[in-house]
């Protein structure tokens, strides 16, 4: 058969956009005479600041106050409309707990500025749990009324996903998938930066 | 952080590349351009003799050596939607000899009816068989079948019998994914069993389209089916009941599967259907969950109808993926339903 394949050389790389020189990935402008790696891009020295500056604002405990305030909101208000949700079944919808780990997560890291990382990702776990453990509110809510020990009842709540599993598996199964969501989600951008590398003599400078 | 890493001069201009860059950020010489030439031609070469598979596989491999944006990325890409729509019966197959059909209609043409019959039984074993080497294929990888046994030892408890039956129906459901990524030239591992909580495939690779990704994705479920249709007949024929609940767990797992969010079977299989084939399989889906009194076939039904509120539904569609989504979201619930008359009838 002929293709197009047939035509293809691999010495050099044509773009389908014309690519002026070394251009940075980021803002555009020309990188000089050395660039830096980010994401798989060449970037200039003033980008690679910026970089520098996200990561460093992700890891200041004001970043973490606000995504964790930002994200316990949205867990909570995610948590009380699937308790509502539960109320009026027989049975669990559980399959909404990935919709919740979806959105936690994505709250989570856009008050980063989807810088995100490690603790960020633990935190969009823990609240997708807390969220989905809500589900089990309206069997225990005759006994948080009544009870004068509510502390214990909270408790009990946060540990129904688990204390249940044997009789449930299928739903803890999908909480599970759901907490999945949540981690893969708040992922966030790598933030390693490598270089300098140089542009060498005789290249073509940027216009 | 920035830290130093690897990297290379370009041959061409002198420059250097950082060690993540698939071509020279001045120069654009391609980094792998040795190893691109030579997969290209033993992927022409496959594909000369017929072999569309390894073909697909090849040219799968120069898409991880080429950066994106190209036009020998676009043009391959090209390629292996044409490859893929072969491989899956969408498009004809090249006849080696110019005429559509090849070999096979000239046959047929030859020896008549009894000829053709023949011919229709030998294109139903060759994939059965070739399918079938694939279930002792995760039998041999010791991590799927050490987890496997964990998967089945941590479940069982009292009903040992039943969480090995249950095991068994995963497996080849996961086995189904396998084989068709496999049948594509995408390379996925074994599978792996994590007690409690179930099996996964993990792929190294991604499908080309929705077509293809919609096949690989409603393949663990059409092999789940036979793997419950397998227990329900074990169970009819010996009247066992273990059997029976293996057969009911396994056909409700696998509605599960289907149901079109996140990751799951379902989700991957509706990216292929165009809005009128997704309205099709949304309503068979509730009439079946209505009929049998089954929630999941309705809960399945209810989120294919909703999901036409978000997102783009496949422009053109794909009628071979509707029959078999339809064929899934029906027999599926059946074989569930039967199970469970019969164990409340024993």
């Amino acid at each position: 058969m002929t293709e197009p394949t047939a035509d293809l050389q691999f010495e050099h790389a044509t773009y389908e956009q014309a690519q002026p020189g070394v251009a940075c990935g980021m803002c555009g402008a020309p990188v000089g005479g050395e660039y830096w790696q980010w994401v798989g891009r060449a970037v200039c020295v003033r980008c690679r600041d910026r970089v520098f500056q996200l990561e460093a604002d992700a890891r200041s405990p004001q970043s973490f106050a606000r995504a964790a305030l930002m994200g316990a909101g949205t867990a909570l208000g995610c948590g009380v409309a699937y308790a509502v949700l539960c109320a009026f079944r027989p049975h669990q919808l559980a399959i909404v707990t990935i919709g919740i780990g979806y959105v936690v997560a994505t709250v989570v890291r856009k008050a980063t500025s989807n810088v995100s990382g490690r603790r960020y990702q633990v935190l969009a776990v823990v609240l997708t749990y807390m969220a989905s453990a809500m589900g089990y509110a309206p069997a225990l809510w005759p006994f948080i009324k009544e009870s004068p020990d509510q502390i214990s009842l909270y408790g009990q709540l946060l540990a129904a996903p688990v204390v249940n599993a044997p009789d449930a598996p299928l739903v803890v199964l999908i909480i599970g998938f759901g907490m999945y969501e949540a981690w893969r989600r708040a992922q966030g951008i790598p933030m390693t930066v490598t270089g300098p590398y140089r542009v060498g003599a005789g290249a073509p400078a940027a216009r | 952080m920035s830290t130093t890493q690897e990297r290379s001069l370009c041959r061409g201009c002198g420059a250097e590349i950082a060690a993540s860059f698939l071509d020279c950020p001045v120069c654009h010489r391609l980094v792998h351009g040795a190893e691109l030439t030579r997969l290209a031609a033993e992927a022409r070469q496959a594909e000369e003799q017929g072999d569309l598979t390894t073909a697909l596989g090849t040219w799968r491999k120069t898409l991880e050596l080429l950066p994106s944006g190209t036009t020998q990325r676009a043009t391959i890409e090209g390629q292996m939607q044409k490859l893929g729509a072969m491989i899956d019966g969408r498009a004809p197959r090249p006849a080696k000899d110019g005429r559509q059909g090849g070999k096979a209609a000239g046959v047929i043409a030859g020896t008549g009816a009894a000829g053709a019959m023949l011919i229709k039984f030998k294109a139903l074993l060759v994939p059965v068989l070739a399918n079938a080497k694939f279930l002792l294929l995760g039998l041999f990888k010791l991590p799927t079948l050490l987890s496997m046994m964990v998967f089945a030892q941590v479940g069982g408890g009292g009903h040992l019998g039943f969480w090995i039956g249950l095991t068994a129906a995963i497996y080849v459901h996961e086995i189904g994914h396998v084989a068709t990524l496999r049948r594509y030239g995408i390379e996925a591992s074994a599978p792996m069993f994590v007690p409690g909580l179930g099996a996964l495939v993990r792929m190294k690779q991604y499908p080309t389209d929705a077509h293809e990704e919609a096949r690989t994705g409603l393949a663990g479920p059409l092999w789940g089916l036979f793997a419950s249709a397998v227990a329900l007949g074990l169970g009819v024929a010996i009247g066992s009941p273990t059997a029976l609940f293996v057969a009911s767990t396994s056909a409700s797992i696998n509605v599960f599967n289907l149901i079109p969010v996140w990751q799951l079977d379902g989700s991957r299989g509706l990216k292929a259907l165009s809005t009128f084939e997704r309205v099709i399989v949304g309503v068979a889906a509730i009439a079946v969950g209505v009929v049998t009194r089954q929630r999941m076939p309705a809960v399945v039904g209810v989120i294919v109808l909703g999901r036409l509120a978000f997102g783009k539904a496949h422009p053109t569609g794909d009628r071979r993926v509707l029959a078999l989504f339809l064929a899934l979201v029906v027999l599926h619930p059946a074989c569930a339903w039967v199970a469970d008359r019969l164990i409340g009838g024993a």
